[in-house]
């Protein structure tokens, strides 16, 4: 008997929406979520990111060095550049010599 | 049964799926469609505000029901509060099923049984609505309440034979 009042109403209450309720509350919802400031994560979960990050900082930066220091060894855009170099490498020569003989000449000063 | 996409998973993707179910548990704790809403809302904020938290959980499904669930709960204690009642009292919960716009009150013995449950204490009106309504498994109860399996198992028994002598009681 008492199982039978549970057959009898089955699932159904009395609870009833507006028409078109669920489809504009999903709309709402997302407008609402939208609208939340950005949840800042706790760093000490994304500490791969940061490792990852500092690898891709510390190479980036260890090549670019490379590349300034040493232009010959690569790329265009040092090629370009290369023939007024070499220009001013060897007009300078002249004024390195200048600077060799200065730095003799403080050689010799009693400091 | 531990799942394998919290990491993915975005608040709106969580919307899509578990709005309808939802705004449904929490419609049959609060009564009232508009306070329903609000509690939707609010449950969905939580939610989003404590998105990295779904990763250690063991369903997606509990994690969702259960801040649902509490949010429900923290409202009818405000509520209680407010009106100064007792936690369990059930006849605010019943005059506003009653009362509210969006109550349909064609069926007496379905009005009637909805009454019944509202007359159970809150641990077992959740409990209840949970297995019978939203066919949950007793472990996720269990989760969803923060209770043992063997007390979601007892706590809907009595519920059970609680609603079943209120129909009588009033038929």
């Amino acid at each position: 008997m008492k199982q039978d009042i549970f057959t009898q109403v089955g699932k159904h209450t009395p609870y009833r929406t507006p028409e078109g309720f669920f489809d504009q509350q999903e709309q709402t919802l997302k407008k609402v979520i939208r609208s939340q400031p950005s949840v800042v994560r706790p760093l000490h979960r994304k500490w791969w990111y940061a490792a990852a990050a500092s690898l891709i900082l510390i190479g980036g930066i260890y090549g670019v060095s490379r590349l300034l220091m040493n232009p010959s060894t690569g790329s265009s855009l040092y090629a370009q550049d290369s023939a007024p170099v070499y220009s001013q490498t060897s007009s300078a020569s002249d004024d390195w010599s200048d600077f060799a003989d200065a730095d003799l000449f403080m050689d010799n000063m009693n400091w | 049964m531990r799942l394998f996409r919290p990491h993915s998973v975005t608040t709106e993707q969580l919307i899509e799926q578990y709005h309808r179910p939802l705004y449904w548990h929490i419609r049959r704790m609060v009564v009232s469609h508009d306070d329903a809403q609000d509690v939707l809302q609010e449950t969905f904020i939580q939610i989003h505000t404590h998105l990295d938290e779904l990763r250690k959980a063991d369903s997606e499904r509990a994690w969702v029901y259960r801040i649902a669930t509490n949010e429900a709960l923290q409202w009818l204690r405000s509520r209680h509060e407010f009106l100064s009642l007792e936690d369990d009292d059930a006849s605010p919960l019943i005059n506003t099923l009653m009362a509210d716009t969006y109550t349909d009150t064609g069926d007496a013995l379905v009005l009637l049984m909805q009454e019944a449950i509202l007359t159970l204490p809150t641990m077992q009106r959740t409990v209840f609505n949970l297995r019978y309504y939203d066919e949950m498994p007793y472990e996720e109860i269990a989760s969803v309440t923060g209770s043992s399996v063997g007390a979601a198992k007892t706590n809907y028994h009595f519920a059970k034979e609680k609603i079943s002598n209120y129909i009588l009681a009033h038929q």
